[in-house]
């Protein structure tokens, strides 16, 4: 720069020499204007440049940034669980095993040296206390105590009350009991349920010998029936089931999802009231869960439904159950719990399908849009107007929405599946018999494409639902997949194969009446 | 929560050996008669009924095609 000219210099010089100054002036102040215009354009390229590098240096750092937060929390879980291992080992060693509670325990038996007894951790007696209900505590207390806990052979509580309490967070209150036992048993606690019943504190007790695939019995009998409590009463569900003699000496299959002193496995003892209960450790009810989804899952095999049986909505809480399990990382452990199902014994023809099935979804999950958008968990949330408790922290929040958001689409993926159902078998029924009529009448005719009509619009409003919903999908939030997984298989297994047949009758019908 | 599987036609049941999956709805119609069915109805005679009863319009008729028949 300094090309202006010096005013005092300036002042100094003569008339005639600021004419001819005057042209090399404007000369001067165009050439200066030029310079001027070029520092002003290099300037404001520079200063571009600078901000464009500033905005990337920022994202690249909100990237570092979120990968590092992503690695603490990562390591914190890590850290978490190795102290909650430790502080659990400590808890449960310092703590002698105790048969007490067995009085007819056949401790030398093959079964029982399957079965570890090991005294429930603080955490676990904590969690039971505050999240089992007072009234459950009661009916298991009372089955417990009076019945299964006079048992010769190993059995467990399974279901809700065994996972609720292996996990940090969850809101879910059990509202049945589920046991596990061993077949020698059966009769006797059949016989002490009965006397419950006499005495009141039981009813309508029942016992049914399951069968394999609707037919061939398969040797696990159910028992069932609702155990009064102060307040009302809750139900149960017994399965009396194989064990070692059974499986290796009698050579008969393993009949229940886990089967008690067949496999080693451990089961936890907690404090219920002064009654001290047996419940599946962690490892059990994971591998409960990922049995029920590999039976859930091979049924929404990849071909669409050569398997079709009963497609089961809880799916989705399996597998929302298995990722919140204390040692899972919940939305980091889908894939470990897709890799677990190929390592379940027996690994069956189902389990492949199953781990096929789920790895598909996966992968397409996978593959839906990463937006800003909150996400179809938080959609759920929102339209259905749940507000969770302030206090928690971001990954509570996480957990407890995806938890509510499961069931909720659990109850409407199920409450649909079956009107979808219903409704067609109806309706195919009424327009087979129209069809099949030669004296079917006009008016009778019209009326059946009718109703089909009143159908397909019904059907045409659940499919908008639900790809409303796929459309609300953030794949970049992978506990989305949690109630995404249901909904590719009730479109393709119900809503598309319901339209095509009935529109295939509605031409018949047409053709008909010319 | 039903553990073990006492209902008929389940063929899961071998997965888990005894698993349960409760009362759930069955899928009404098997791949087999679906695939049936969309050789019995053309894709455009699918197009034709579905825009005279369900109220969708082309493009959404079309739309529905191309999820059961496949792209056109």
């Amino acid at each position: 720069m300094g090309y202006l000219p010096d005013n005092k210099n300036e002042s100094r010089e003569t008339n005639s020499e600021k004419e001819i100054n005057q042209e090399t002036l404007e000369l001067e102040a165009a050439e200066t204007k030029h310079d001027v215009e070029q520092d002003y354009e290099r300037g404001h390229q520079i200063v571009e440049h600078l901000a464009k590098q500033a905005i990337n240096l920022s994202q690249v750092r909100d990237l570092e940034l979120e990968d590092t937060k992503t690695e603490i929390r990562k390591s914190e879980s890590i850290i978490k669980e190795i102290t909650s291992d430790t502080e659990n080992k400590i808890d449960q060693e310092s703590q002698e095993p105790s048969l007490e509670h067995l009085p007819n325990y056949l401790a030398d038996s093959e079964e029982a040296k399957l079965v570890e007894m090991i005294p429930a951790s603080a955490k676990v007696q904590e969690r039971f206390n505050e999240k089992i209900s007072p009234d459950m505590k009661e009916a298991i207390a009372t089955v417990a105590g009076k019945v299964f806990n006079n048992c010769k052979y190993p059995y467990a509580l399974i279901g809700s009350n065994c996972y609720v309490p292996h996990t940090e967070y969850s809101e879910k209150i059990p509202d049945d009991l589920d046991v596990i036992f061993g077949i020698k048993d059966k009769d006797e606690v059949y016989a002490e349920l009965m006397k419950m019943q006499a005495e009141g504190s039981v009813k309508e007790l029942s016992m049914t010998e399951l069968h394999k695939f609707g037919k061939e019995k398969n040797g696990c009998f159910k028992i069932h029936c609702f155990i009064k409590t102060s307040t009302g009463y809750k139900e149960m569900e017994a399965f009396a089931q194989h064990m070692q003699d059974e499986v290796v000496n009698e050579g008969k299959n393993t009949n229940g999802v886990i089967n008690l002193g067949v496999d080693q496995q451990a089961v936890e003892v907690v404090d219920v009231g002064g009654v001290k209960v047996n419940i599946g450790n962690e490892k059990m009810a994971e591998e409960l869960y990922l049995k029920n989804t590999i039976n859930e899952f091979a049924l929404y095999d990849l071909n669409g439904w050569e398997n079709r049986g009963i497609l089961n909505a809880k799916a989705l809480q399996r597998i929302f159950n298995i990722i919140n399990l204390d040692s899972q990382k919940f939305e980091d452990s889908i894939e470990l719990m897709i890799e677990n199902i190929g390592k379940i014994k027996p690994q069956t023809e189902q389990a492949k399908i199953a781990q096929e099935s789920i790895k598909h979804l996966w992968e397409k999950f996978k593959s839906l849009p990463k937006t800003k958008d909150e996400g179809l968990v938080n959609h759920l949330m929102e339209t259905n107007n749940i507000k969770l408790n302030d206090g928690m922290d971001n990954h509570e929040k996480k957990i407890i929405s995806t938890e509510k958001a499961v069931d909720i689409i659990t109850a409407e993926t199920k409450a649909d599946m079956t009107q979808m159902s219903d409704n067609y078998d109806v309706l195919h029924g009424n327009c087979a018999a129209v069809l099949n009529n030669p004296k079917s009448s006009p008016e009778e005719i019209n009326k059946a494409i009718d109703k089909i009509g009143t159908e397909v619009k019904s059907l045409r409003q659940i499919d908008l639902k639900y790809k409303n919903y796929l459309n609300q999908v953030n794949s970049a939030d992978k506990n989305d997949f949690c109630v995404y997984a249901a909904m590719p298989q009730l479109i393709n297994n119900f809503i598309l194969p319901i339209v095509t047949r009935l529109m295939k009758q509605r031409r018949d019908l047409k053709q008909k009446i010319k | 929560m039903n553990l073990n599987n006492d209902q008929p036609n389940n063929v899961a049941m071998e997965a888990a050996s005894g698993a349960t999956v409760g009362q759930n709805p069955t899928p009404p119609i098997s791949k087999d008669e679906h695939e049936q069915d969309k050789k019995d109805l053309t894709r455009a005679e699918f197009v034709e009924e579905y825009m005279q009863s369900s109220g969708a319009d082309k493009t959404e008729a079309e739309e529905m095609a191309d999820e059961i028949y496949g792209k056109a």
